[in-house]
Formats: C-alpha cells, structure tokens, sequence
C-alpha cells in the first residue's frame, strides 16, 4: 500500500492523476500536453502511476491509452476513516458541550 | 522534483453551531471548556500564538500541542503529536485548524481542517509534507 503513496508524493504525477479524472483516458500526447517536460520524462511518469495501480494502460493501435484507475485512492480514504471517525465523535461532544453551556445560561 | 515519501491528507468537517462565535471560541481555546468536551485534560502554559502544552486522555496518554495561529474569534490553528508522549519536535505532528464564521442568526459555522497525515510506515527522513489536493481528490472519488 506504500506504493500509492509514494506515486503521489511527485506534483506532476498528480497533474497527470487530474487530468486523467477530468478528462477521461488520454493518450500519451494528450496527457503530455503544456507539461514543461519531455515525453520521456512523462512516459516514466505513467509507468510509475501504473506500477503504484493508479494509472491502466491499453494499446489501441500504435499509441497508448491511460486510464485512471482510483481503487488505490480508496484505500488512502479508508486509511483514513478511523480519524474521520474519531473527530465526528469529538465534534458530537463539541456541539453537545455548546448546547448545554446555553441552556445554563 | 525528487520524491517524498511523506504525504498530507486531511479530514475535513462544517459544523452549524446555535451558540456565538466568542462562545464556540471559548469552548476551543479555554483549557476548562476544552477539557470538558474534547481531551480529559488540557494543560497548558501561557495563552496565544506560541503557547505550548499538552491534551490528556486517561486511556491514551498525553499528547504535545502547540498554539500556532489565534485570531480572536475567526480562526485558530495547532500543530499536536501524533503519538503520547512525544515532543512536537521529534516525531510526526498534525496541523488543525479552525476557521469560525458567523452566522446571520447569530450562530457560527465552524470549519475543522486536520492535515498532515502520515503513514509511519511510509516515513523515511523527516522530509517535509507536501500540501496536497489530494483529500479534495480522494474525497470526489469516493462519493
């Protein structure tokens, strides 16, 4: 599961992760497109997106297609649903604490 | 840009709140309010940007804490530990921040962002976090 993380780590695999979530599968031009980088560089990129599971690659013809896959993306928010958790529990006693206080005045 | 391993997530909350925005304040910022609704106990040395102490829970222990940002009554922001005992300095700190807004009737709409997430398996170094778009990200995906 650390590998999520890690691709995530870098802004520009996450411009590529926002383009692919607006725009929907990209080929390897038009994920590249204003990216102040060679096509190289964002072909290691994807290929580090696809080994962390959060990028799909097909072949159609002779170009690539990438795809977002979010599955590990949910992972990340169930990694954190036991703070969300834990802070609807603290806010409950917050908004109780509040409501009490009024009533005492 | 070089990797981090660090990354920051967030746990967002709003909250519509009946009571002023100078009561909500107090029930964040005064040790005695706060300890009666979000730690056991809160102790704490001075009062402002800089104030230090700690949150006490009988069955977790304590839990360094750190006033960063107290703007009387709109916002207020902590950095505290992670794990009890531990010195802000020496391991991974979260940030919180409250963001308090009043309401036309009077009430307060109070915003909690805690950020700074990490995954101790993940940190190598003490590398800073990156500030992600990530939880707005994760949180569209998971609708």
């Amino acid at each position: 599961m650390s590998a999520p993380f890690q691709a995530l780590a870098d802004p520009t695999r996450r411009e590529i992760l926002e383009r692919l979530r607006r725009r929907g599968p990209l080929s390897l031009s038009e994920v590249a497109e204003d990216l102040p980088m060679t096509r190289q560089a964002v072909t290691k990129h994807l290929d580090a997106l696809a080994v962390a599971g959060l990028v799909r690659i097909h072949r159609l013809g002779r170009e690539r297609i990438h795809e977002l896959d979010p599955e590990p993306l949910r992972e990340l928010h169930r990694w954190l649903a036991p703070y969300e958790a834990e802070w609807d529990r603290r806010l409950d006693r917050l908004r109780r604490h509040l409501d009490t206080d009024e009533e005492e005045r | 840009m070089t990797d981090s391993t660090e990354i920051t997530l967030s746990v967002e909350r709003t909250l519509e709140l009946a009571a002023s925005p100078e009561g909500v304040w107090r029930a964040l910022t005064d040790p005695a309010e706060l300890g009666r609704w979000f730690p056991d106990r809160v102790d704490q040395e001075g009062d402002g940007p800089g104030a230090q102490g700690s949150f006490f829970w009988e069955n977790h222990g304590a839990y360094a804490f750190q006033i960063e940002v107290a703007e009387r009554p709109r916002r207020l922001v902590w950095r505290w530990a992670r794990d009890p005992e531990t010195p802000l300095d020496e391991g991974v700190t979260t940030q919180i921040e409250w963001v308090l807004e009043p309401r036309p009737d009077g009430g307060t709409t109070l915003h909690l962002c805690e950020s700074g997430f990490v995954r101790p398996e993940d940190q190598e170094g003490n590398s800073k976090g990156w500030d992600a778009e990530l939880g707005e990200l994760v949180e569209l995906l998971s609708g």
